[in-house]
């Protein structure tokens, strides 16, 4: 017997994990899936005669993704990292390779891909009513496959000297990101025991703070001897093979985090 | 087989287990007792691949119990005390779910095991007692049809009738190939199902053998008076039940409660007594 990994078993594991979303995410996911509804009722009860852009739509849409991106797996898997509840996942008998593989499937990608299909059909369905603020289909405005378009709308005018002017770099940059978010909060699943998305918000915002006590000094210390650096800093940054690199940086980034968490699965005690 | 060698384990600072080395074998209802807290629940745990022994090493059949292996969790299953299952679920449910991974998993067993506990398989877990709920899993973890079945404290909770029934569903279901470990405090309620019995206490093992061994080395008898010599005596209704080395041969009846209290009354010297031959080993 392949102890490791065998595809008719890791077969018989995602069969079962698949019967285990609706149960275990499946009302959470259809709430995440018509939050724009909120927008829509209340461009339609203020009573505005103003459309609502296909380019901020699909920012929902997206918002929406990566909200079931981070609630996906400790949503799904809440259990399999605590002492007494976890024992059933534990003793299943899939090997931890398939274990890990599963959560990963459907955590980051079937979830949230459910999430954005229910989406859309969802944002279609408002576009064929005669009233309200969806007056075009989401697909008309080709702000799906204008990366200019889009990146105004997600990144509004303050950020407009930026150089992503490509939908490749645009794409890869937007996937990169989510991957990175996504294994930030897989892992955090099965870090936490108990709030696990609320905890994981709370770690992010503590270690960005903390960052910023080292770096606000480092700037401030290298301004005062020459102020013209930040400009200089913000030219680096603004390069486009800058961007290149934070691709890379998530990229590398998620890879770590994913390790890390298959790393606590297979050492987990219960 | 399920082996432990030279196996350590701590909690942190605390020792649980230092250097203990045991095997579980084949055939057998082995009996694993203890005061609260020396470890029962935790062999069971480093048996089942959830704990990692801090030293030494766990098997079943030859393969690392910690590695939890699918070829070793296809063949055993633990069922600890407190039984945590999703609210949704029935037992039908739960079973049907881990079916696929077992390939001796047995339906008409668990609809069987299911009518004779007198539990509905299609009622939510959500509406049952904490002892229906056991009487399920336990129905569910003898259907899956492994080799291995850990039981920790499986009679917590079951009303009279339901015990009697447990004892005579485990007794029926063991076979050649098959070994149940059953961990607990309640020992009237496994007395005459299980053999042999393996006592831990602080760190240690303090007795590992099967029924025959303890009759031939230690008698129990029920004597008008008080023996200051034996080893545990305990008044009972028409005199003293006294627990002494067997010097005369003749074998009486183990009582598994007086063996228990007179194992941790004396240790060394009942370690001493059974030391001579070895434990369950050699049987």
């Amino acid at each position: 017997m392949n102890n490791s990994f065998d595809w008719n078993r890791f077969g018989k594991l995602l069969r079962r994990d698949f019967r285990a979303i609706w149960p275990n995410f499946g009302v959470t996911m259809l709430i995440i899936t018509i939050l724009p509804l909120a927008a829509w009722l209340f461009m339609l009860s203020v009573d505005v005669d103003e459309a609502i852009a296909p380019e901020f739509r699909w920012f929902m849409i997206l918002g929406c993704v990566s909200l079931s991106a981070c609630m996906a797996p400790s949503r799904l898997y809440k259990t399999s990292n605590l002492p007494n509840r976890g024992i059933h996942f534990a003793m299943l008998p899939a090997s931890k390779r398939e274990k890990f593989w599963s959560m990963l499937f459907y955590s980051v990608l079937v979830c949230p891909a459910m999430v954005f299909v229910g989406g859309v059909l969802f944002d279609f369905l408002l576009s064929a009513l005669p009233f309200g603020p969806y007056r075009q289909w989401l697909f008309e405005s080709g702000a799906w496959l204008n990366g200019e378009s889009l990146w105004d709308v997600l990144m509004k005018s303050e950020y407009n000297s930026f150089p992503v002017r490509s939908l490749g770099l645009l794409l890869l940059m937007m996937a990169s990101s989510y991957l990175f978010g996504a294994s930030t909060f897989f892992f955090s699943a099965t870090l936490f025991r108990k709030h696990k998305v609320l905890l994981t918000f709370i770690a992010l915002w503590l270690i960005s703070f903390v960052c910023s006590l080292f770096v606000m000094p480092v700037v401030t210390l290298l301004t005062a001897n020459n102020p013209e650096i930040l400009t200089r800093i913000a030219e680096i940054l603004a390069m486009q093979g800058t961007w290149y690199g934070y691709v890379v940086l998530y990229v590398l980034g998620s890879l770590l985090l994913l390790w890390w968490s298959g790393r606590r699965l297979r050492n987990m005690k219960y | 087989m399920i082996e432990i060698k030279n196996l350590d384990f701590s909690y942190r600072q605390i020792p649980v287990f230092h250097d203990i080395s045991t095997t579980f074998r084949e055939g057998c209802i082995y009996g694993l007792l203890g005061e609260n807290g020396v470890g029962k629940t935790t062999l069971l745990k480093i048996i089942s691949g959830l704990l990692p022994p801090s030293a030494g090493t766990c098997t079943v059949d030859g393969l690392c119990s910690f590695d939890r292996n699918p070829e070793m969790l296809q063949q055993l299953v633990f069922l600890p005390d407190e039984v945590i299952l999703p609210d949704r679920a029935t037992p039908e449910s739960y079973v049907l779910e881990c079916a696929p991974f077992y390939p001796r998993f047995d339906e008409s067993l668990f609809r069987r095991l299911m009518r004779e506990l007198e539990v509905d398989e299609k009622r939510r877990f959500k509406e049952m007692s904490a002892g229906q709920r056991k009487k399920s899993m336990i129905a569910a973890m003898l259907s899956l049809g492994t080799k291995y079945v850990l039981l920790d404290e499986p009679t917590n909770g079951l009303d009279i009738p339901s015990k009697s029934e447990f004892r005579r569903i485990v007794s029926s279901f063991l076979r050649e190939d098959v070994t149940i470990i059953i961990s607990t405090h309640q020992v009237k309620d496994v007395e005459n199902l299980i053999d042999p019995i393996l006592i831990l206490s602080k760190e240690e093992v303090l007795l590992d053998a099967g029924m025959a061994e303890i009759s031939q080395k230690i008698s129990f008898t029920c004597d008008a008076e008080r023996d200051e010599s034996a080893l545990y005596s305990e008044q009972v209704p028409g005199g003293w039940l006294q627990v002494r080395p067997n010097n005369s041969g003749e074998e009486t009846p183990v009582n598994i409660e007086a063996l228990f209290n007179a194992v941790l009354k004396n240790k060394n010297l009942v370690k001493q007594l059974f030391e001579q031959k070895g434990g369950n080993d050699e049987q």
